[in-house]
């Protein structure tokens, strides 16, 4: 069990860690753009549109911090994900695929691997939560493990879009048609509660914006006042992960019919 | 020594719509040096995947040591190692990290696996290049890093997939030696595709695949002789105009029209021979007269020109 299942995942872990790191294309990237999005967003619309009730300027640099945590994750899950195109294209995967590793292994060593990476990130964000306006305390530890769950859950995610793609420009579709959207419409710009009626559902069953109210919920300390408990925003997260990572590993063992 | 190792039983696979496996039966026996051989695009690559457990036959069955490929994948997959024609390299590792990653994979781990990948570094003469980069490999190393990372489970059964693909003809010549010591040494059991005649030439048995039948099988020298012991070719830039007038001339037919060659299989007399060559030797661009080869035996068999190299 330990060496056919812990071992092998673990070295995947370990070499989507080197990867990462040997591309710094990628490291720039995917740190840089929502730190870009965020300081330009922030201060354009604080500029452009000054809202009365937040004082200091700081308020839209505030406002946005949460969802900005949530790009990070988003980029950096996904895009640690598409590497699983590469390795089919590359031939890499298809090494892996002739190993008598469990397919669950094979789905668990490709999602911790870039969960981690995204997950390392999205702490590195946090750390910088005090330019936005919020003073560190120990209700981070909640806001790291929403990190965590949330880039586990989207790295399942890009792992089942990667498996169906052939192309990392296929890839790039799917990014703008589905997960920008999905971020978009998690309630970064704007909450459940003020969303255009025919919204409201798209947002309900977007796992994203459990996140982001749980992130919210986390950092401003109030667990319970928000539109969904901070307890059930994890219930749902998790349910997510679990059923995403199933449907990962059975594309997964199914998949070895038809490539 | 078991005659019938691995085992394939009227094989059939399609694509969508495309049938490219109709029904291939052979068997290999262990320790053998086996060949697939065909064109590109006959149905060999397809049967590589069936045997390196990436595919499932639509019907027939392979077996491996007794084992079904379908039901028993798992414990097939302990036991084959697959070099592919596109190397399975992570590029960004170096040639250590792969062979280590990859042997965590069948379960290795600490000394055990550090001495393997020392020992086999040291067989294909990797060892300078250990702490490389892949991507920085040539086409040779990578298949050699390749060949490594296929070994590093001992495994019974070695597939090949064109494992010559774009290599020199030295690294050619040492992969080949390198195999050919593990057959001997360690009774390995080799299995390989290639398009490369002369490649078949070497193994100890061969089948000929094309249009996804098997249209041949046995020692290459045993497929050659079938032809007979002699192969007269007339190549010409009007061979409709040759055949006519061999026919005319010397009451000569029965030769076999291959793009702008005239083949005679068999075996011809000296003087024969010597009226066909002042007959032919005017028109003709050249004439010759050869044992037969795989190439011939494919030629008699298909009516197809050559073309795999």
């Amino acid at each position: 069990m330990l060496d056919s299942i812990l071992l092998p995942a673990l070295s995947s872990v370990q070499r989507e860690w080197k990867r990462f790191f040997r591309q710094r294309g990628r490291v720039i990237g995917s740190l840089g753009t929502p730190l870009v999005f965020w300081v330009f967003l922030g201060t354009g619309l604080g500029a452009a549109f000054p809202s009365p009730q937040m004082p200091g300027g700081l308020g839209y640099i505030e406002y946005f911090f949460p969802g900005m945590i949530l790009l990070t994750l988003l980029f950096s899950s996904i895009f640690s994900t598409i590497s699983l195109i590469e390795d089919r294209n590359e031939g890499f995967l298809q090494g892996v695929l002739i190993s008598p590793v469990s397919r669950s292994a094979i789905v668990a060593g490709k999602i911790l691997g870039g969960s981690g990476v995204a997950v390392v990130q999205g702490l590195i964000f946090l750390a910088l939560a005090p330019l936005a306006g919020f003073s560190p305390s120990l209700s981070w530890v909640a806001t790291a493990g929403v990190i965590v769950l949330t880039s586990l859950m989207l790295s399942c995610l890009g792992y089942i879009f990667a498996w169906r793609l052939d192309s990392v420009q296929g890839f790039h579709s799917v990014m703008n048609l589905v997960l920008m959207p999905m971020w978009l419409l998690s309630g970064t710009f704007f909450g459940l509660e003020k969303a255009p009626i025919w919204i409201k559902p798209i947002m309900w069953i977007n796992p994203l914006t459990y996140s982001l109210i749980a992130i919210r919920s986390s950092l401003y300390q109030d667990y319970s006042s928000l539109m969904v408990p901070f307890g059930i925003c994890i219930l749902v997260l998790t349910l997510f992960g679990v059923s995403l990572f199933s449907l990962a590993v059975w594309m997964t063992e199914k998949g070895e019919a038809s490539r | 020594m078991k005659s019938s190792f691995v085992t394939a039983e009227s094989v059939r696979f399609s694509y969508a719509s495309t049938l490219a496996l109709d029904g291939v039966s052979f068997e290999v026996g262990q320790g053998e040096f086996f060949s697939l051989v065909g064109p590109n695009g006959g149905g060999k690559s397809t049967l590589f995947k069936i045997f390196a457990t990436l595919l499932q036959p639509d019907t027939g069955s392979v077996t491996f040591d007794g084992k079904c490929i379908v039901r028993e994948a798992h414990a097939i997959r302990k036991e084959i190692g697959v070099t592919f024609q596109h190397p399975s390299l992570d590029l960004k590792l170096t040639v250590h990290e792969n062979l280590k990653h990859h042997g965590h994979f069948y379960g290795l781990k600490g000394a055990v696996l550090a001495d393997r990948i020392d020992s086999l570094l040291s067989i294909l003469g990797l060892i300078s290049r250990s702490n490389e980069r892949c991507e920085s490999l040539s086409g040779g190393l990578k298949r050699r890093v390749e060949v490594a990372k296929s070994l590093i489970h001992q495994p019974k059964i070695l597939l090949l997939d064109e494992p010559t693909t774009g290599l020199d003809p030295v690294a050619r010549k040492n992969l080949w030696e390198y195999v050919r010591l593990l057959q001997k040494e360690q009774g390995l059991t080799v299995l390989c595709t290639t398009h490369l005649m002369e490649e078949a030439e070497a193994s100890d048995r061969m089948a000929l695949i094309h249009k996804g039948k098997l249209i041949a099988k046995g020692t290459p020298s045993a497929l050659r002789s079938e032809i007979g012991s002699q192969v007269v070719s007339i190549k010409t830039q009007s061979p409709l105009e040759m055949e006519r007038h061999l026919q005319e001339t010397l009451n000569l037919s029965g030769g076999r029209l291959v793009d702008n060659e005239i083949r005679f299989e068999g075996s011809m007399t000296e003087n024969e021979l010597l009226k066909l060559f002042s007959v032919a030797g005017e028109k003709a661009d050249s004439v010759t007269v050869g044992r037969p080869t795989l190439e011939d035996f494919f030629v008699a068999r298909t009516g197809l020109a050559w073309e795999g190299a």
